[in-house]
Order: structure tokens, then C-alpha cells, then sequence
């Protein structure tokens, strides 16, 4: 991949991380300006009601504050210890193998560190959005910093991990601002990465639709009995379908490619 | 699974490493690695690739033995 390509790749994702930093912030700006007057107001009227959520949403930003942080120290300090260990390489073919598992390792629980704390940052900002009148303004934008500073620290860190397995495995060139990783990694990948990369999808793939499947009929009694909104179910529903059907469309296709004309 | 290699012992004759095998025949060394290690069988293309590299018949290197 060109120099000049991977630039402009880099620029389209830091031109991303901007636009969602900023509409983010006037987002939380508007919906506190608009709604302090009127969350006050609430509050004045329904004191003892309303001291509870305030309370659960004290807990929550504090908990996501608390996550954040640890997150981002925990994300720190792998990243470096992982730069350690490869720089200090042993270049035998079993002293790479070891390193390599150790690497592998390392960079997976760093993602899942930063996809989890990453959900619950967002899912923490989606409520203090929606019970705007009972956040105290002062966390809202604390836990919306502490996002933005943990998607800037946790990109970076993936960068600098995908960096250490490219020099690993010289035949792959990944970037975290590949808006295609998936596609990246086909291209790139030789015969047995990819056979271990396609293996890896499709028990991800039959997980996924065993779960989603299970999910949507325990939603679907709990929806009949409880009589709550039916919009989760149906949305549960639609994504088990949509996952079979691309699925059997694929491998229709993958098991009668079409011929290519004139052969 | 029951496909064995001699894929060590050649290199080791030939004196190279992982990296510079993967090298000769256009793969990672993770993959020489996978082979040696009979996590993973080879295509027929790369199989080929490494039986002439070493300049001997493929199943010099690479046996299939179904009760060992």
C-alpha cells in the first residue's frame, strides 16, 4: 500500500474522530442548555421521586468514570509492555513462536479492553442524554471526555499493536484506520492466516446466530408475558433472518461460482 | 491430523530458518511454522513449491498415514 494512500486513509479517520468529538459535545451542550431549566424545574416539583434516578445515575457515571480510567491505564502500560517484548526479541524460530503467541495474546485482551469500556462509555453518554434533568452536568462532560480521550488512547494503542504484528509478520501491513480491516486482512493474509482467519469468522458467525436465536425467543415470551414494546424483538428477529439469509447466499454462490465468460 | 512432514529436518539440512523458508516459497513464516508444527496442511501449490525447493518429490516430505 502507497505512502500517499495510507496519508489520506489516516487524514479521512482523524477527519472522523472530529466530526463524533464534536457533534458529541453539542450534542451534550444543547441537550443540557435546553434541559437544566426544565430538569430543575422537574426537580423542585418531584423531589423525593426523582432521588433515586439521580442517585443510579451518579453510581453509573461514577462507574464509567472509575472503568475509564483503569481502562486506560491497563491499555497503557500492555501497549508498553508489548513494545518491550519485541524489541527485546529472541530470533530463533521457537524464541518468535513464543513471542508471537505472547503478542497475539496481549493484543487481543487490549481490544477487548478497549471495545468494552468503549460500549460502556457510549451507553453511559446515551443515558445521561436521556435523563439529562438527573445527570449532574459536571459528569456528563467528564464521562464524555474520558470517551474521547480513551478512543484517542485506545486507537493509538491498537495502531502501535498492529505496528508490533506487522513486524512480525513482515507479509501483513494493518492499520487501525483501515475503514475495510476485514477485506485488508484477506488481501494480505498468505494460505494459512486466512484459513485461520475464515475458520475464526464462521464460529463467530454460528455463535452469533445460535445466540441472537436463543435471545430472540427468550425476548419474544418475556415481550408476550410482560407486555413490553415489541421493537427489540422484532429487531432481533430481523437480524437472525438477515444473518441466514446473506449466509446462504454466500455459500450458494461460493459453491457454484459463476463461470467467467468466454472459457 | 494424520498428514506428517519432514519439513524441519530439510531446513535444518539446508541450514535456513523459518523466516527465509517462508521467504523462498512466498508464505509467512508463521505458516512454515503452522506446517512443521502439523497445525495446518499445506495447499497442493505450496506443498509443490517446497518439494522443489528442496529438488525432492513431495512425498519425501509430506506423508499421509491414517493409524499412527
Amino acid at each position: 500500500m502507497s505512502r500517499k494512500e495510507n496519508g489520506r486513509k489516516l487524514i479521512l479517520f482523524i477527519v472522523s474522530l472530529v466530526v463524533i468529538v464534536i457533534v458529541s459535545v453539542l450534542l451534550g451542550l444543547f441537550v443540557n442548555a435546553n434541559c437544566y431549566s426544565i430538569g430543575n424545574f422537574i426537580l423542585d416539583l418531584e423531589k423525593n421521586a426523582e432521588s433515586n434516578l439521580k442517585t443510579i445515575m451518579l453510581v453509573l457515571d461514577t462507574v464509567t468514570c472509575v472503568i475509564d480510567i483503569v481502562g486506560i491505564i491497563v491499555i497503557i502500560t500492555m501497549c508498553c509492555i508489548l513494545s518491550k517484548m519485541v524489541n527485546s526479541q529472541d530470533i530463533s524460530d521457537d524464541g518468535l513462536d513464543a513471542l508471537e503467541t505472547r503478542v497475539d495474546l496481549n493484543a487481543s485482551i487490549v481490544q477487548i479492553i478497549f471495545l468494552s469500556e468503549l460500549a460502556i462509555s457510549i451507553f453511559c453518554t446515551c443515558c445521561n442524554i436521556l435523563n439529562v434533568e438527573y445527570t449532574y452536568v459536571i459528569f456528563y462532560f467528564l464521562v464524555l471526555f474520558l470517551t474521547m480521550v480513551e478512543m484517542i488512547v485506545g486507537c493509538v494503542a491498537c495502531q502501535k499493536i498492529m505496528k508490533l504484528q506487522n513486524k512480525l509478520s513482515p507479509n501483513v501491513d494493518l492499520r487501525v484506520y483501515d475503514f475495510k480491516i476485514m477485506s485488508v486482512q484477506e488481501q494480505q493474509f498468505d494460505e494459512a492466516q486466512r484459513d485461520a482467519l475464515y475458520k475464526a469468522t464462521y464460529s463467530t458467525f454460528k455463535l452469533c446466530c445460535n445466540v441472537f436465536s436463543i435471545l430472540f425467543v427468550i425476548f419474544l415470551l418475556v415481550t408476550v408475558v410482560f407486555d413490553i414494546p415489541i421493537f427489540t424483538v422484532a429487531l432481533l428477529g430481523a437480524m437472525v433472518v438477515f444473518m441466514n439469509v446473506v449466509f446462504l447466499i454466500k455459500n450458494y454462490r461460493a459453491q457454484h461460482p459463476k463461470k467467467k465468460k468466454g472459457v | 491430523m494424520p498428514l506428517y512432514n519432514r519439513l524441519k529436518e530439510y531446513r535444518a539440512r539446508v541450514g535456513i530458518n523459518q523466516s527465509e523458508m517462508g521467504r523462498l516459497v512466498g508464505v509467512s513464516r508463521q505458516t512454515i511454522s503452522q506446517i512443521e508444527r502439523g497445525d495446518y496442511s499445506p495447499s497442493v501449490v505450496l506443498a509443490l513449491k517446497i518439494a522443489r525447493y528442496f529438488d525432492v518429490p513431495v512425498e519425501d516430505i509430506f506423508y499421509y498415514e491414517e493409524n499412527i
